[in-house]
């Protein structure tokens, strides 16, 4: 059922990704921006729109749209609001396989290896945190177990870098520690694509069961949830969407703790009709803060990822300050 | 016929013996009360009947099926469960909570989306939550949300119910309000076992009352077989004097005091 939030939220997305088409460094007023979002106009407008905004607007989009439905999901599955690919260490993962592609690969691998390199980082590390999530009962060890496989795959990365042989891979590692959608063509959304796809599929698929387990994993059982198979759907969807969003933009934080944080109240807490907003929300979260680090007059470009983290962490702080509620 | 059946059910755990050569069957109209100490294994017993737990050796079966191989949606529409009271995860609302009492019947086709607004809407009246409905479980008082729980497993309009201390740290009014309401749903036909720690609650509302004690089932039966001094102080190592009176095998009048040491 498409409700009337999901509806203003798509409307929101056209509009960002449109406005994030329109602004830029090389002024375009209004008629010449239409004539070339069109496919008329004059051709260096095309270029610009089409080439090198629209693919970066998109890709923010894809990204902040896996992010966030990501974070929506494990924030079901964990039963916490603190859970998100970032702070569980699975966009970290992810980054560290992509680097250890490119770092030993060189010139050789094909192109397809970078997202699966990521995705392979992304679903060790939310495999490795079901599984501790099935053995240990309290969630702050298991987000404190995520911070360590954060700390661990930061550390690895760290040590790439450290023994980067020349200045170009020292670049190259560090942008996707940093995150960045800069110079994004449609060939990188399109090779990540599938993978994302296949996420939301699956995480659209333990929609449900994600709101039957907010009462607590017996009363999910009892009620006829098939708690493996949810475990399952959101550990593959949130590896290979997080996985892919991580190949197309490197390692971008906290887009999946603010996005389904703001949108739960608009859909009463429930777990399972957070998803689709939050994922809608992540996507345009990402693109105005994509269009913000493109106008901000600042020496060098701000890295998306330095933005998300220093708006997301102090966001996450706060939610966890006020979760006095219950543990 | 719709029955659970616990045959010869042990249950071993790290080397500890949970469950002992444990037989029951729960049968539809029956509100059964299960009763004994901390540890004595009612949980564990009640989560072998749920088939949550499989038992180490004996049979524990749901209408003739092994109880912790069947398929997990046709049991919860066979047997509804209230384990002990946690706070929800997410503040959603009460009839969020009850509507999820129908999630083994799906919710696709117009059909199936009538009779599941049939059975919440009958269940949130029956709970007398018409007022709470929109309310988030975050704001509830405990004998509310207790409420909502029990709104959550009628829903489902299984045949039984099975229910871990439903009225835990609710105060007296709260707990004979769910015991009222868990005894309407028997009177509808359906099976129940509850498990209680409040003795004159089981007297009041039980037909039948287990008495359980280190895994073991001691006794079985209906009050006015059962409810003796022997057994109180058998199962709870506490010498009691109990005087009753019975009417058709239930309780009509029950008073327990503890006797003093010598």
């Amino acid at each position: 059922m498409i409700s009337r939030l999901n509806i203003l939220l798509a409307l929101g997305a056209l509009f960002t990704v449109a406005a994030a088409a329109a602004i830029g460094s090389t002024a375009m007023p209004a008629g010449r921006f239409f004539a070339a979002l069109i496919g008329a106009g004059d051709i260096g407008d095309i270029i610009v729109v089409w080439e090198i905004r629209m693919p970066r607007a998109l890709a923010a989009f894809a990204v902040g749209a896996a992010l966030g439905a990501s974070g929506a999901a494990l924030q079901g599955l964990l039963r916490n609001p603190l859970a998100e690919p970032g702070v569980l260490g699975v966009s970290a993962s992810a980054a560290l396989g992509a680097s250890l592609v490119l770092f030993y690969g060189g010139a050789v691998v094909p192109d397809i290896a970078v997202p699966v390199a990521a995705i392979a980082g992304a679903l060790a590390a939310t495999t490795l945190l079901t599984i501790a999530a099935i053995r240990v009962g309290s969630v702050v060890t298991l987000i404190l177990i995520g911070v360590g496989i954060s700390s661990f795959a930061g550390a690895v990365a760290a040590l790439l870098l450290n023994l980067a042989p020349n200045p170009f891979s020292l670049a190259d590692l560090l942008n996707w520690t940093l995150g960045t959608v800069a110079n994004r063509s449609f060939n990188d959304i399109a090779l990540a694509a599938p993978f994302m796809a296949a996420g939301f599929v699956c995480l659209g698929l333990s929609a449900r069961a994600l709101s039957a387990l907010g009462l607590g994993e017996e009363t999910a059982f009892s009620l006829g949830v098939d708690l493996k198979r949810t475990r399952i759907l959101v550990v593959l969807g949130a590896g290979l969407a997080t996985g892919a969003a991580v190949a197309i933009a490197g390692a971008i934080g906290f887009v999946g703790i603010v996005a389904p944080h703001l949108l739960r109240p608009f859909v009463r807490h429930d777990p399972a009709r957070t998803l689709l907003p939050a994922a809608l929300a992540g996507g345009v979260i990402l693109v105005l803060a994509d269009i913000g680090v493109r106008i901000l007059p600042t020496p060098a470009e701000l890295r998306l990822g330095v933005v998300a983290a220093l708006i997301g962490a102090p966001v996450f702080v706060w939610i966890a300050a006020s979760r006095n509620r219950t543990q | 016929m719709t029955a659970i059946t616990l045959e010869n059910v042990s249950l071993e755990a790290d080397g500890a013996r949970i469950l002992c050569d444990v037989s029951l069957d729960l049968r539809i109209g029956e509100l059964t009360a299960l009763v004994g100490p901390n540890g004595a294994g009612k949980s564990s017993l009640m989560k072998c009947a749920l088939g949550a737990i499989a038992p180490t050796s004996g049979a524990a079966r749901i209408d003739n099926e092994n109880a912790a191989a069947m398929d997990a949606g046709k049991r919860a529409r066979r047997i509804s469960y209230l384990p002990q009271i946690r706070p929800a995860a997410w503040p959603v609302i009460v009839e969020d909570i009850v509507a999820l009492g129908r999630f083994a019947y799906g919710a696709a086709t117009p059909a199936v989306k009538d009779s599941n607004d049939k059975a919440i809407a009958e269940a949130i009246s029956a709970c007398g939550l018409d007022r709470l409905r929109n309310r988030g479980s975050d704001t509830l008082s405990g004998g509310e949300l207790a409420r909502a729980h029990c709104a959550r497993a009628f829903a489902a309009q299984t045949p039984f119910l099975l229910a871990d201390e439903p009225t835990n740290s609710l105060d007296p009014a709260g707990q004979v309000d769910i015991m009222k309401l868990i005894q309407s749903y028997v009177a509808g036909g359906a099976g129940t076992l509850v498990i209680l720690h409040d003795i004159n609650l089981a007297a009041a509302f039980a037909d039948r009352l287990v008495w359980m004690r280190d895994g073991a089932i001691i006794a079985d039966g209906a009050p006015s077989e059962t409810l003796s001094e022997e057994n109180f102080s058998t199962v709870f190592g506490i010498d009691a004097d109990i005087s009753a009176t019975f009417r058709n095998g239930r309780v009509d009048y029950f008073s327990i005091a503890a006797r003093q040491g010598p």
